[in-house]
């Protein structure tokens, strides 16, 4: 008997690019058709499939398994696989048997790491490929029956199991394409993933491979796998994005960057230090797989926002679509369309734009140095004499050799006279011997206002009192001057020049001297820092751009069409609504092969060959 | 003292053409409605916004810098922008915003000329570390970006209360043991009552009113777009207040309270940004997210100022009443 076999809209083929091997079933049901089945299995990390073939085993283990093992409770007791029981099968439970078997495996059912368990009335179904699988791969019983009690009544019994084979991708192909089988109606769709049939498999074979180096490389391959899961999972960036506001906030309430003993002070234990780095991971927004054709009715329904058009074409789709500014690409059936490119990769950018400021930012904290100075009007100072490292990727330049001269300190005054401001020194000529630089020092005073004084020393220093003019400025525009008694003696202006006779001396007060304090720093993540903030600043702007998607499938004579935005939502379900009515119906007044897939249904119209007719 | 006459005039008219919008409006919703002063509220906001408007070119050219220096001015400042975005949609014709934007604008006008902060009502000379064209751009920015936020925010906390109404009538009719009145369809809802106490999904909804899911809906959608203006603006406001602090400061980012409060309100709305990537993060737990930003803007905004410390302390104040 002719074993068929072929794809009906509901099912899916397997993803053999990614799958390392796969195994055939040929198994010879109630009614005598001979089915095979195709399994394959895919990387261990993918857990679309450990779900499914956790069903597809446990069909397949309720089928040839025996009692003993697992959680009593749900098995169910079942004839040995000898027997063949016929009991008037109908088309719908072979669909779904056929369906869960074509699932692809995982190492669920076969994996290098599990162990082979004992009781082979459980396993002897697989009994011809025994030796075969038993050599190369494990079984993982414990997770065979865990499965969840699905329909169980509708199962179909045993089946006699013809043989097993063991190939490789490139031959299943080869296999595939001589061999179709004719399917039902209206099976229910169950929850399926895509898979594509056709592709090459993949380098390796891990039959061959054994043991050795390729298992090493696998393993590591398999946790580099891993470990990129583990820190693309959104929720865990997102726990990540709470903590560093937290953390944030708390910085705040502690004062940050004090002496530890004012913390031993404050606060019993640790703080958190100055200026901590935090890491983010990248999160890749599903650009592993930037788009493929949807390959069903149902995935394309399943979209945002989708529709069905009963007598529509999907090239009239896809000119209206190219019309509206849509990139279209059209294959077969199928059609896919976006607009708005960009709007799906700037996210991207953003990310990787706050990347780029933390390095800055780490560069900056390590590689920069600091100072400051004092310096009156008129003197110099080095540069690299100020400045002190701040961490351990700091070199100085030759830009520290370079010696600064102070050439004027000014003020700008409002007329309130309100600045910041010191006084440095006085310069005064005293019985025209001078000038004199006489150092001023701030004078506590209640309230805002400055007071600087100082005081010319007369007579000998060296006595107990020792008395001499005191100056006292309020600001560089006058000063007051007062004897050695302490009286007020008269205001001079520092650029009048004019002459003071004060205990016999003859004082011209030449100037005030302001002086001005520097903070030097050199810091060489700036660039990058700012680099990274105009990149932030544009690809946020853009990421405000919508992009959308659309997806559409000739399913007979009607169009199924499907679409996502990322942005404007609500306006996009009008634009495409306006769209849609543009599409033309068609009318189709005589055609035969209109009604014959109609009523063949679904399966063969979207994808087999034109070429193949369902008999 | 004829501009701060006139500036006396101009708030006191926005003010009270606001209020009297609003009442209208509240008028309208509860007890009756009157045909000609349909508009009103529109209208009232469009003067309100010459109004102020005037006020900030007043400030402008009688002080020499743009009226942005401290609390009071950057207050009226929100009004402005808010009474904006009141009239955007309105040129749309979509008013989802209004019943938010209006009364925003009156409570911001209102603390802003309340007896709290009359000692910063007199346009004053800008301290010397705000002497820069930075001024213009970082601080409106950020008022632009807590503008927005505010709006998307309050739009989440608009949804989160729509969605529990339901809920919290049941329980009260529960309380009262008065099913029948309820229930407008017969036994299905009540029988579906059980249900809604428990799980608290959207599903519930889908049973119930079309109108109050599209609303729904709606109020999500809208609250995403201007939560991603004022997130942009956000963005660019913190960027430039760090390029600013470089020059003036010697580093771009000094872990100053009201900067660290900027960053953090940024990560929340991030936080919301990236829950709502996945489907079911949409609707409710992203409302959530949005609704805790509101507080945040607050405590960024105006917590912040009263600690009175740090680098941003010219915009400190003490809460006097004269």
């Amino acid at each position: 008997m002719e074993a068929r076999r072929g794809k009906s809209a509901l099912e899916k083929p397997l993803d053999l690019k990614k799958s390392t091997m796969e195994m055939i079933l040929e198994v010879e049901s109630g009614d005598g058709s001979l089915w095979s089945c195709v399994f394959g299995w895919t990387t261990p990390m993918d857990l679309r499939y450990r779900r499914c073939s956790r069903r597809v085993v446990s069909n397949l283990m309720w089928i040839g398994g025996g009692p003993g093992g697992g959680d009593g409770s749900r098995r169910r007791e079942v004839k040995g696989l000898e027997e063949v029981e016929e009991e008037g099968w109908k088309d719908r439970e072979w669909s779904i048997l056929a369906k869960s078997l074509r699932a692809p495996l995982m190492e669920v059912l076969m994996t290098p790491a599990g162990t082979l368990h004992q009781s082979p009335s459980r396993l002897h179904f697989l009994k011809p490929c025994h030796n075969f699988v038993n050599s190369t791969f494990k079984f993982k019983p414990q997770h065979l029956y865990t499965s969840r009690n699905r329909s169980r009544t509708q199962l179909p019994p045993p089946l006699t199991l013809i043989n097993c084979k063991l190939k490789s991708s490139g031959e299943v192909m080869k296999q595939n394409a001589s061999k179709k089988i004719e399917l039902w109606n209206s099976a229910p769709p169950l929850s399926e993933e895509a898979e594509k049939n056709g592709g090459s498999g993949k380098e390796e074979d891990p039959v061959k491979a054994g043991s050795g180096s390729s298992a090493v490389s696998r393993s590591v391959k398999k946790l580099s796998r891993k470990v990129l899961s583990l820190l693309s999972n959104l929720p865990l960036a997102i726990g990540e994005m709470f903590v560093i506001a937290a953390l944030m906030a708390l910085g705040t309430v502690i004062d940050q960057g004090e002496t530890p003993e004012y913390y031993f002070q404050n606060y019993p234990e640790e703080s958190p230090s100055y200026g901590f780095i935090t890491w983010r991971w990248v999160l890749a927004l599903g650009f592993d797989h930037i788009w493929k054709f949807m390959d069903s009715p149902e995935a394309v329904r399943k979209q945002d926002f989708s529709e069905t058009l009963p007598q529509a074409s999907v090239q009239d789709l896809g000119v209206i679509l190219m019309g509206s500014g849509y990139e279209v690409f059209l294959k077969g059936p199928r059609l896919y369309a976006f607009k708005g490119l960009v709007g799906r990769y700037t996210p991207i950018g953003v990310h990787l734009a706050m990347l780029l400021i933390m390095v800055g930012a780490t560069l900056s904290a390590t590689g920069s140095f600091r100072g400051s100075v004092t310096v009156p009007q008129g003197l110099n100072f080095v540069v690299g004499d100020v400045l002190g490292p701040s961490g351990f990727l700091s070199f100085p330049t030759e830009a520290f050799s370079t010696e600064v001269h102070v050439n004027k300190f000014s003020m700008d005054y409002y007329e309130s006279g309100e600045t910041d401001w010191s006084i440095s020194a006085l310069q005064v000529v005293k019985d025209g011997e001078g000038p004199f630089n006489l150092p001023m020092a701030p004078l506590k005073v209640n309230g805002d206002k400055k007071l600087y004084g100082t005081i010319l020393p007369v007579g000998s220093i060296d006595a107990p009192n020792v008395k001499g003019i005191s100056m006292l400025a309020r600001d560089l525009q006058s000063i007051v001057l007062y004897d050695q008694e302490g009286k007020f003696v008269g205001v001079r202006r520092p650029n009048s020049k004019l002459p003071i006779e004060i205990d016999g001396m003859k004082i011209i007060i030449e100037d005030a001297i302001g002086s001005s304090g520097l903070e030097l720093k050199t810091d060489p993540g700036v660039p990058v820092v700012y680099s990274g903030f105009g990149a932030l600043m544009l690809t946020t702007c853009i990421s405000i751009l919508s992009h959308a998607q659309i997806w559409a499938l000739q399913d007979g004579t009607s169009l199924v069409i499907g679409g996502k935005s990322n942005r404007a939502k609500g306006e996009f379900e009008g634009q495409i609504n306006r769209m849609l009515d543009q599409v033309p119906e068609l009318v189709e007044s005589s055609s035969s092969s209109v009604t014959k897939q109609s009523k063949d249904m679904v399966a063969a119209a979207s994808f087999t060959d034109p070429s193949a007719r369902p008999s | 003292m004829i501009f701060s006459t006139l500036e006396h005039i101009l708030i006191h008219i926005s003010f009270s053409v606001v209020s009297l919008g609003i009442t209208i409006h509240l008028i309208t919703l509860l007890v009756d409605e009157f045909v000609e002063l349909y508009d009103s509220s529109e209208k009232g906001m469009i003067t309100s916004f010459f109004c102020i408007t005037g006020l900030l070119v007043t400030r402008w050219i009688y002080s020499g810098h743009l009226p942005l220096s401290n609390f009071y001015e950057s207050l009226i400042f929100l009004s402005w922008i808010l009474s904006i975005i009141h009239m955007v949609p309105y040129l749309k014709k979509q008013n989802y915003l209004s019943p938010i934007t209006a009364p925003s604008t009156f409570f911001t006008q209102g603390f802003a000329t309340s007896g709290l902060l009359t000692n910063m009502h007199q346009s004053g000379i800008l301290v010397p570390a705000l002497q820069s064209q930075w001024l213009m751009m970082h601080v409106s920015m950020m008022v632009l970006g807590y503008a927005a936020l505010l709006c998307g925010s309050l739009l989440s906390v608009a949804l989160i209360v729509i969605t529990f109404r339901k809920v919290i009538r049941i329980i009260d009719n529960d309380k009262r043991a008065n099913l029948n009145s309820f229930s407008i369809g017969g036994t299905p809802y009540i029988t579906k009552k059980r249900n809604v106490l428990r799980n608290t999904s959207f599903s519930f909804l889908y049973s119930r009113n079309y109108y109050k899911v599209q609303l729904i809906q709606q109020l999500d959608h809208w609250g995403f777009r201007i939560i991603g203006i004022g997130f942009l603006f956000l963005t660019i406001g913190i960027l430039s207040g760090a390029v600013w602090a470089n020059e003036a400061w010697g580093s771009y980012w000094n872990w100053d309270p009201k900067e660290t409060w900027a960053f953090i309100t940024w990560t929340i709305f991030a936080i919301y940004f990236h829950i709502r990537v996945n489907k079911n993060g949409e609707g409710l737990n992203s409302a959530i997210i949005a609704s805790i930003g509101f507080f945040l803007i607050w405590i960024c905004y105006f917590g912040v100022n009263l600690l009175g410390i740090g680098l941003h302390s010219y915009g400190s104040f003490t809460l006097t009443s004269n």
